[in-house]
């Protein structure tokens, strides 16, 4: 009996000491993305998107913003806004304005969202292209503005060509010798989101970028696309036709030659892909061979042009210095440093195109 | 029979006089026809003795005959449980138990007990709580000689024993203990047999008693016998190299040595095709451990986890919630009583009228409670859900069990979350590792596993895959048929 008692006792005073704060989900503001503006020299304005979800299950947008000279003292002010204790664990999406990734880098505010238990690494970071706390005050249907964005994100990356990215491979990238980070650029273009290109960093701060034309082939010898679509220019009998070339995908194969005195590194790039439109009259085998030719040519070119420029700004995106590293025993990133500018990059594309649908006549 | 000495004011020393104390009672019966050709005086309790056997039997007997002496009449009469004595402790009890007492003076002190018990029963049924579609549809009555007969025609081998005992001080019932020697553990028939022998109680009802009373730990919410209403479930068991206990007066058998796997399998699983008995079977643990986790998952991940929560699953549940004014424990905690409170209502009811307090709880109650804002309809469903798949346990008792152990979960998943789930999980575990059923371990096939009986837990295999007694049972005899005989299938041409 005794030994009863002082069971219950213990059962009573841990379970009424030891709870934790309860976070009674209707009762949260939930937030699904955050994002971050230049406010001034020392001052950022913090703002949250939180869905609200009415009775008739339609969701609407709550933004709740602040300024302040830190993200965790913004973040701070937040919960001073609001009526219901303002909760991280949901965050899909963070979003840093240009300026602020070009002045100030992003640095401080990745450290707060990954120093956060409740925040998984696979949250999503983008550069805004204008105003961050505009671009999450616009109400999309459907979804509050966080989800929405996340949502289109993650399907151009998925379809098409934005590189994969989130907060664990950025942190990834940022941390590890011979790798630079990089991050989609999004605008808000009327009502829609819209992809414009991508930003590039050396360490924290965004030093460059490109514009969505040359996403593909930057894609393409980042990582292995699952499925894509390209459109070429080609000449059939004077006149300009296009091609459409759907489901594209592609494995790369990297080659170090002389790690140990000056690196020489040959990307040998596969592409298949099936054609799915023709502007001209037929398709046969001549064609093909002339199509697989030009994409080739032109994947070519514009890796080549990427890479020069990004050896010029002493950016490493493509993570060669991790290439060589990894195969070199005693690497040294300061030598590297010096090298880098002058590295001889080979890109070789092979492209082939195995189907061009049912109904037109076989060529193969 | 202490009891009745002490309630009796004088002791009775003479048979006249014993006749005299038991007139008090109104259905005692006593008369005397001296003109006969034997004279004779017959007592008898009326209540207890069938009055056809009297008139078809005895005394047209004693009518007809001249009978001089006592033994004369025990070999005149046509019955077989006829017997002289003069103890009147015997003639007490016997009378008690439904015999005549024949004399053939009045002043005589000896006399012939003729069994003459009236054998009014309930007719055999369809099983009620273990109701199958396919099998056999015979279940087991109230009277004990009935329900052996139904397992010794199922198992008509001379090394099936039945040891009988008279159990409770003042209800005397017969309880039977069952098996088969040779196949049947000696160990476990000795624990049974004393358990049985052991039991010191005044009354037994029914078997549930027996099962209460012999069980390894009286204060577990599981059931670590079986109980069945099927002499084919009984039959089965033996042949395996368990224990059946029957109880005079109840229709249920108790099984044991058993396992917690074992409370899941229906009679039914072994009827159909293994295929389909394996998923009937996985389908019923999925059920009990929903059962008993989705609720306290539910509230846990609403009070403290809603990261947890799929962000398309979030809309519903917080618009759902939206006019609910109680937390979430609460809420679950009354629609689980709710529930068990239409249960408990539908159970003590008359079937029909059962079955309405059952739509008018299900359908008006839970619809108002939703339309009125009192609880959520997510909470509606998942407590409903989960008292149903309650109740796909095949044994009545265990699925008692699941739904009372479901309450500390919940209590824990509100303290601390899913860390509290964990904590209750852990003390689950905790407690069936320690329990035995006679003896045995609980958790068999799992702790300590035994991979020979995991082919009839959580799966069936087919029957030709398993040619050895479970070894759980410790079954002397572990061979139930010849492997190799059994792979060998010849066409008749062959």
């Amino acid at each position: 009996m005794k030994k009863f008692i002082i069971t219950i006792l213990v059962i009573c005073i841990v379970g009424y000491f030891g709870r934790i704060d309860k976070e009674i989900l209707d009762d949260l503001d939930i937030v699904t993305a955050v994002g971050y503006d230049y406010k001034g020299k020392r001052k950022i304005e913090a703002t949250v998107v939180s869905p609200i979800i009415n009775p008739d299950k339609s969701i609407s947008n709550k933004t709740i913003s602040s300024v302040g000279k830190m993200s965790k003292e913004a973040l701070y002010f937040l919960n001073q806004k609001s009526p219901n204790p303002v909760v991280n664990g949901k965050i899909e999406v963070a979003l840093f304005s240009e300026k602020l990734a070009k002045t100030r880098g992003v640095q401080n505010y990745i450290d707060y969202v990954h120093r956060d238990p409740s925040i998984g690494t696979r949250l999503i970071l983008a550069v805004v292209d204008g105003n961050v706390k505009k671009m999450l005050g616009e109400s999309f249907k459907d979804f509050d503005s966080g989800t929405y964005i996340q949502k289109q994100i993650d399907q151009n990356t998925k379809n098409g060509f934005i590189p994969t990215n989130n907060l664990h491979l950025f942190l990834s990238a940022y941390y590890t010798e011979g790798a630079d980070p990089i991050l989609p650029i999004i605008e808000l273009r009327g009502k829609k989101i819209n992809i414009k290109g991508l930003a590039f960093f050396k360490g924290s701060k965004m030093v460059d970028s490109i514009p969505y034309r040359s996403m593909f082939a930057f894609k393409s010898i980042y990582e292995n696309i699952e499925n894509a679509g390209y459109t070429l220019k080609t000449k059939d009998k004077g006149k300009t036709e296009y091609v459409s070339i759907q489901g594209i995908r592609t494995t790369k194969v990297y080659r170090v030659k002389n790690e140990q005195t000056t690196p020489e590194i040959t990307l040998r790039l596969g592409i298949k892909g099936f054609l799915r439109e023709y502007t001209g009259d037929k398709v046969n085998q001549e064609l093909i061979d002339k199509s697989e030719k030009i994409m080739a040519k032109k994947v070519e070119k514009d890796a080549e042009a990427l890479i020069r420029r990004f050896q010029k700004k002493g950016i490493d995106p493509l993570a060669w210095g991790e290439q060589t590293r990894s195969r070199t025993r005693h690497w040294d990133q300061k030598k590297w440093d010096q090298q880098y500018k002058n590295l001889k990059i080979n890109v070789e594309v092979d492209v082939s195109i195995f189907e061009i649908g049912i109904v037109d006549g076989s060529p193969f | 029979m202490n009891w009745f000495k002490k309630s009796s004011k004088k002791e009775e020393h003479t048979l006249p006089q014993v006749l005299e104390y038991l007139k008090k009672s109104g259905d005692f019966l006593d008369f005397q026809n001296p003109q006969s050709p034997t004279p004779y005086w017959i007592s008898y309790f009326r209540s207890l003795v069938d009055a056809e056997i009297i008139h078809r039997d005895i005394l047209p007997y004693l009518n007809k005959t001249t009978i001089k002496k006592i033994e004369e009449l025990k070999a005149a009469l046509p019955i077989e449980n006829v017997m002289v004595t003069s103890d009147l402790e015997t003639i007490r009890q016997m009378m008690l138990s439904g015999c005549v007492l024949i004399r053939l003076n009045e002043k005589d002190q000896q006399g012939v007990l003729v069994k003459a018990e009236m054998n009014k029963v309930r007719e055999i049924s369809i099983p009620e709580e273990e109701f199958s579609v396919v099998g056999p549809k015979e279940s087991f009555v109230e009277s004990i000689t009935t329900n052996l007969n139904l397992i010794r025609k199922r198992l008509p081998v001379p090394e099936l024993e039945i040891r009988e005992f008279k159990l409770g001080k003042l209800s005397k019932t017969r309880v039977a203990v069952i098996y088969i020697s040779g196949i049947a553990n000696e160990e476990n028939i000795n624990t049974a047999l004393q358990r049985v022998g052991e039991i010191e109680i005044h009354q037994i009802l029914d078997s549930s008693y027996v099962s209460q009373l012999i069980s390894d730990n009286d204060n577990s919410p599981f059931p670590q016998l079986i109980d069945t209403e099927r002499p084919d479930r009984v039959a089965g068991v033996l042949s395996e190299g368990s224990i059946v206990i029957l109880v005079d007066g109840s229709p249920h058998a108790l099984i044991g040595p058993t396992t917690l796997v074992k409370f899941f399998s229906a009679l039914e699983d072994y009827f159909l095709n293994w295929q389909l008995a394996s998923v009937l079977r996985i389908l019923r643990l999925i059920a009990v451990s929903f059962s008993i986790l989705i609720t306290p998952i539910y509230v846990a991940v609403l009070n403290y986890h809603y990261e947890l929560i799929p962000k398309d699953l979030m809309a519903t549940l917080i618009s759902s919630r939206d006019f609910v004014p109680l937390p979430p424990f609460l809420e679950a905690l009354v629609l689980e009583l709710t529930i068990e409170l239409l249960r408990e209502a539908g159970a003590r009811l008359p079937t029909k009228v059962g079955q309405t307090i059952g739509i008018v709880g299900g359908i008006v109650i839970g619809t108002a409670s939703v339309e009125a804002g009192l609880t959520s309809n997510v909470m509606l469903i998942i407590v409903a859900l989960a008292a149903l798949a309650s109740f796909t346990t095949p044994v009545y008792k265990m699925s008692n069990a699941i739904r009372l152990i479901r309450f500390p979960f919940l209590v824990l998943a509100e303290l601390w979350g899913m860390i509290g789930i964990s904590i209750a999980f852990i003390f689950l575990m905790g407690h069936l590792l320690r329990l035995t059923s006679f003896g045995r371990p609980y958790l068999e096939p799992i702790y300590p596993p035994r991979l020979e009986d995991l082919k009839d837990a959580f799966v069936r295999l087919p029957f030709k895959t398993q040619p050895k007694r479970p070894v759980q049972l410790q079954s002397q005899d572990t061979v139930k048929f010849s492997e190799k005989a059994a792979k060998e299938k010849k066409d008749i041409d062959e």
